[in-house]
């Protein structure tokens, strides 16, 4: 007994002293490495507890979100697989839909997952505001993240659609007016805050009346001209700086790191273009290949940009081509399109590291 | 191989697959419910042929594989002798390890000719 409890001790003390180090010096893998080491030992709380941390530290690093999510699932492993099984067996309302999506949506962080099981609930339960509004949520918030017109107008029919249903919701009509705030609509919003400062005011409702207040004065306004003006300017290669120049970003910070990719082993070669097709910088070990590598990158691009738009998956991130001429990567980063070409010795890994490097240096400040 | 593509969808994060030619023709389709089955088959097949033309100009006939990253999701192409495997996958999924059973199901596609 008191031998086992002794280990235990040990591991636990071994298991702080980690987490204390990747503290002092944090880094996704490095929170992810503690949170795994605390799971396997069985102590979920300190390994929820870590990936919370990592979480509030690094919200946007996929393999921090995993590993919150996976602690998270075991956590609520229960009441997940209760809400699931009435689903399938066609004995849920639409509670049981509205707590499943709330539990990925706000738990688990899997968005989504949760509008697709909140679209699933709505698919047998037309009318329910709760759905509707959870619906609105996550497409408001796809909104703010990638600013495609088709994320906006699904955000506002969803909320439309729950304040109909449920006029008294206070929450539907807040999103709802912080919508059109976020595309400058403020003519809509002003209504809506009116009556929220009246009926539940609150800091939110008066920060949003105030930056109402504080907008310019605007004449009728096309909703639709609205949302692809704002869909284009927030595209790569558009966003700042004269057609041929590197946007925001400095030309010689893109070109020290294209020459830091031609060292790699097996490099062929590599291209940073704008959205419009406008070769930027190239560099190849075939002069040759230069004008027709850009090209080949930029048509990429916009294949998988086009398909994800109407995919409804949002806006293209990255892809990994495998050739029979070596690995092609392709990033967006921001405002421009990054292609590179390498072959044997080069690793996939050291590739995804180079576009993960060309995604922070080409994001404007 | 609907019967692959089917056992292929019950894998975590898998949303639908399906078996196009090389000409971009759809063999065969397993879409889950919340997708729209015309709008992926459509788009799959357009980003394979896209792809195809754009490799065939600096001179690459054809790939072994694409892994398309989306902001909310995933496409993933993989070919399979005269055809190629395209799996929609969910953006939260362990990547390498769905492609160890993309690539298992590929491979079962491409034994039966």
């Amino acid at each position: 007994m008191g031998l086992f409890d002794s280990a235990s001790d040990k591991k636990k003390k071994e298991l702080a002293a980690l987490r204390k180090a990747v503290e002092a010096s944090p880094s996704p893998a490095g929170f992810v490495s503690v949170v795994e080491k605390y799971a396997a030992a069985g102590d979920l709380i300190a390994a929820a507890d870590t990936a919370r941390q990592a979480m509030k530290q690094f919200p946007t690093a996929e393999k921090v979100q995993q590993a919150y999510q996976n602690v998270r699932r075991i956590e609520l492993q229960g009441q997940i697989q209760d809400l699931t099984r009435a689903i399938t067996e066609g004995r849920a309302g639409a509670g049981e839909f509205d707590r499943l999506a709330v539990i990925y949506s706000q738990e688990l962080g899997n968005k989504t997952k949760a509008y697709e099981i909140a679209r699933e609930g709505l698919a047998k339960y037309k009318k329910a505001a709760g759905l509707h509004l959870l619906c609105g949520e996550i497409r408001a918030d796809r909104y703010a993240e990638d600013h495609l017109a088709n994320d906006w107008i699904e955000a506002r029919n969803h909320l439309e659609k729950a304040v109909e249903l449920s006029p008294a919701t206070t929450m539907a009509r807040l999103h709802l007016a912080q919508l059109f705030v976020m595309v400058g609509l403020t003519a809509e919003a002003k209504p809506i805050v009116d009556k929220l400062a009246a009926e539940a005011p609150s800091e939110t409702v008066e920060a949003l009346a105030r930056q109402i207040a504080a907008a310019p004065a605007a004449g009728p306004v096309d909703v639709e001209t609205r949302l692809a003006e704002l869909q284009k300017a927030k595209a790569p290669g558009s966003a700042g700086g004269a057609p041929g120049t590197a946007g925001a970003v400095d030309k010689n910070v893109l070109e020290a790191y294209l020459g830091r990719m031609e060292k790699i082993d097996g490099f062929k070669a590599a291209a940073i273009v704008a959205a419009d097709g406008q070769v930027l910088l190239v560099k190849s070990v075939k002069p040759e290949l230069s004008a027709a590598f850009g090209q080949l990158v930029h048509a990429i691009y916009l294949a998988c940009e086009e398909s994800s738009h109407r995919m409804d998956i949002g806006s293209f991130v990255s892809g990994e081509i495998d050739t029979p001429r070596g690995t092609i990567e392709v990033a967006e980063g921001g405002h421009l399109v990054l292609g590179i070409l390498a072959g044997e010795p080069a690793k996939t890994a050291q590739l995804r590291k180079a576009t993960e490097e060309f995604a922070a240096i080409s994001r404007p400040a | 191989m609907k019967q692959v593509l089917t056992e292929l969808n019950t894998e975590v994060g898998v949303k639908g697959s399906i078996l196009l030619t090389e000409d971009g023709l759809v063999m065969a389709a397993e879409i889950s419910g919340t997708l729209d089955h015309e709008t992926v088959a459509a788009n799959a097949s357009s980003t394979l042929m896209a792809t195809k033309k754009a490799l065939r100009s600096v001179g690459i006939e054809g790939f072994s594989r694409f892994i398309c990253n989306s902001r909310f999701g995933k496409m993933v192409f993989v070919e399979t002798g005269d055809m190629y495997l395209v799996v929609v996958l969910d953006k939260s999924i362990n990547l390498d390890y769905t492609m160890m059973t993309v690539s298992a199901a590929a491979r079962r596609i491409k034994s039966m000719g």
